[in-house]
């Protein structure tokens, strides 16, 4: 009852939002929900996944489309080291860009996109990249700075084949989506017996 | 080292970007420097444009098992373009 009200107060209020997020916890979908209606971006589409912890540091300048997911990564616009150039030199000096993630992007855990970057549609960000240039679409991309590493329908045809030899493969085969609490007991114990077979 | 072989050689080189790569049969992921997952996608995506070849699903996911050689790769290969010569 309390975590229903608190839920209500942060959607439709703006309101208890550090409590909202403490115990309540929002999934990605429900946090993309809040960041709708109150995050102030420039546009965000729909049916996206953004984790809480992601952060937008500009978000007027940030550009989402339609089922994005964004995993505990960063977006900043601006160019922070231009204050210490107004101090330093007394330069006044704007360095800003947008950020445009294209729809059906994934962005990974602690990558960071930076501004005047545009994400081309169905990319996939790895974990850790930093984006310091635009991405066509349906890249996969790495590292700092990223790079395109592979084609996004390159690494499906390899990723279906490897599920498709996991033990527990006729799981995933049923599964909706990336995750099933009811499945994922079941899917823990047969990784847990086949990743540590031979320790 | 017969011409499948050294054919296999020039990708290897191409893809890792060292012209100075030498392969054997008993050569894995681990004596390459850079062979990752995602190299590994690379690298079999350009032997197939190389070869005229497509590796179905279950030659993907053997050729990407822990431990598995460049011989596993050509014996595949020489079945595929019968240019076997054993």
């Amino acid at each position: 009852m309390i975590r229903k009200l608190v839920r209500y107060l942060a959607l439709e209020h703006n309101k208890a939002l550090s409590i909202y997020k403490r115990f309540n916890r929002p999934g990605g979908k429900e946090w993309a929900t809040y960041l709708r209606r109150h995050g102030g971006l420039h546009h965000l589409g729909t049916g996206c996944s953004i984790l809480p912890s992601t952060k937008f540091v500009d978000p007027p300048y940030t550009w989402i489309g339609n089922r994005v997911c964004l995993g505990s990564c960063t977006l900043i616009c601006h160019d922070g080291s231009i204050e210490v150039l107004y101090q330093r030199h007394g330069l006044r000096i704007d360095r800003i860009g947008p950020i445009i993630i294209r729809d059906d992007v994934y962005v990974g855990e602690s990558a960071i996109v930076l501004g005047g970057t545009t994400i081309g549609e169905g990319s996939i960000i790895g974990a850790g990249s930093v984006v310091r240039q635009s991405i066509p679409a349906g890249s996969v991309v790495m590292g700092n700075p990223a790079k395109v590493v592979a084609k996004v329908d390159d690494l499906i045809r390899f990723w279906q084949a490897e599920s498709m030899q996991y033990p527990w493969a006729d799981l995933i085969a049923r599964r909706e989506g990336a995750f099933d609490a009811a499945m994922e007991p079941e899917l823990c114990r047969l990784r847990q017996e086949y990743f540590f077979k031979d320790m | 080292m017969n011409p499948l072989q050294s054919e296999l050689q020039e990708v290897f080189r191409r893809v890792f970007d060292d012209d100075e790569l030498v392969i054997a049969e008993s050569t894995s992921a681990a004596d390459v420097d850079g062979w990752d997952s995602m190299a590994h996608i690379n690298l079999i995506i350009a032997v197939e444009k190389r070869f005229g070849v497509k590796f179905t699903g279950s030659e993907i996911a053997a050729l990407g098992r822990r431990g598995q050689t460049v011989g596993s790769m050509v014996q595949i290969l020489e079945a595929k373009t019968g240019r076997g010569v054993k």
